[in-house]
């Protein structure tokens, strides 16, 4: 696979996973044109996965947008859902859930993957544009929230249940 | 008749969400208990009636197959049914969870009407 093509999975998981679990609706973005970000306090979620294949995942969002998240996750006003647990939390869980869909989507339903804990790490802007220019992130927009996603894979054996990798 | 649900995961965020999404799918649901790790919810399954157990696999102290494996030693799994709620979309440790005593399982995200259509199957309840 590709890195474009591998990007375009992540690209696609992350948006069907907002869709469907907290029902925003991300567009397709280019880091390069147009984005505020200086508008926004980052936060860096990572988790680790082990299994047929060994890796991480790493997802960059607004603070403000995770108090979205979890808002429309817990289907309540931000006022009610507006704590840093609840919008971290809400982070993590999308996050989690990104990373399961996004394994099978590349490996089938017979690969077997152990997930840790996400973590939720709070990074200034700095720390933003190195890891944008440093690693290759699939990137989406939420209305104005630039959201970015990646996974790096260890190569590892190829796993006799493999799936289509689409 | 409403029946008694226990939700087992380390984020108290997650729980609510459980909850409300258990609210959305219109059962006749009496008391909603929460546990932080499985370990809580053995003891939980002790003091309370419950009629099914919503789990989560990875958290501290005790995982969801540790308490599963706990229920089935003190004779529970046969008569509460659990039902795991996860990301993991692997068939291949559905069937290994279904082995150790599990009932059913949720893939995350999911939707009122999956999670309803779920616990109907396994309580045989129809929606209120």
């Amino acid at each position: 696979m590709t890195t474009e093509s591998l990007k375009d999975v992540i690209l696609r998981t992350v948006m069907e996973v907002l869709e469907q679990s907290a029902f925003v609706f991300p567009e397709p973005g280019d880091m390069l044109e147009g984005v505020a970000f200086d508008n926004f306090e980052f936060i860096l979620v990572t988790l680790k996965f082990t299994g047929d294949r060994e890796g991480e995942g790493k997802m960059i969002l607004p603070a403000e947008f995770c108090a979205e998240l979890a808002a429309n996750l817990l289907g309540e006003d931000m006022d009610q859902s507006g704590s840093d647990e609840s919008s971290f939390d809400s982070a993590k869980e999308v996050f989690n859930i990104i990373t399961g869909q996004f394994l099978t989507r590349m490996f089938g339903d017979r690969a077997l993957f152990s997930l840790t804990a996400p973590e939720v790490h709070q990074i200034d802007r700095e720390q933003v544009f190195e890891i944008f220019n440093n690693q290759d992130f699939a990137f989406c927009m939420v209305d104005e929230y630039p959201i970015l996603a990646m996974f790096q894979m260890k190569e590892e054996q190829v796993n006799e249940h493999q799936g289509s990798g689409r | 008749m409403s029946f008694n649900v226990l939700i087992v995961d380390d984020s108290k965020t997650i729980r609510a969400i459980i909850a409300k999404t258990l609210k959305l799918a219109k059962l006749d649901i009496g008391e909603i208990y929460e546990a932080g790790d499985g370990k809580e919810g053995l003891e939980c399954l002790k003091t309370k009636h419950v009629d099914v157990v919503l789990s989560d696999l990875n958290m501290p102290v005790m995982t969801g197959l540790e308490m599963v494996a706990a229920m089935a030693r003190e004779g529970l799994i046969e008569k509460i049914p659990v039902v795991v709620v996860s990301t993991d979309g692997s068939t291949a440790r559905i069937e290994e969870l279904k082995q150790q005593g599990v009932r059913e399982y949720i893939r995350k995200p999911f939707t009122p009407e999956s999670i309803g259509a779920v616990i109907e199957g396994v309580l045989g309840v129809r929606k209120a």
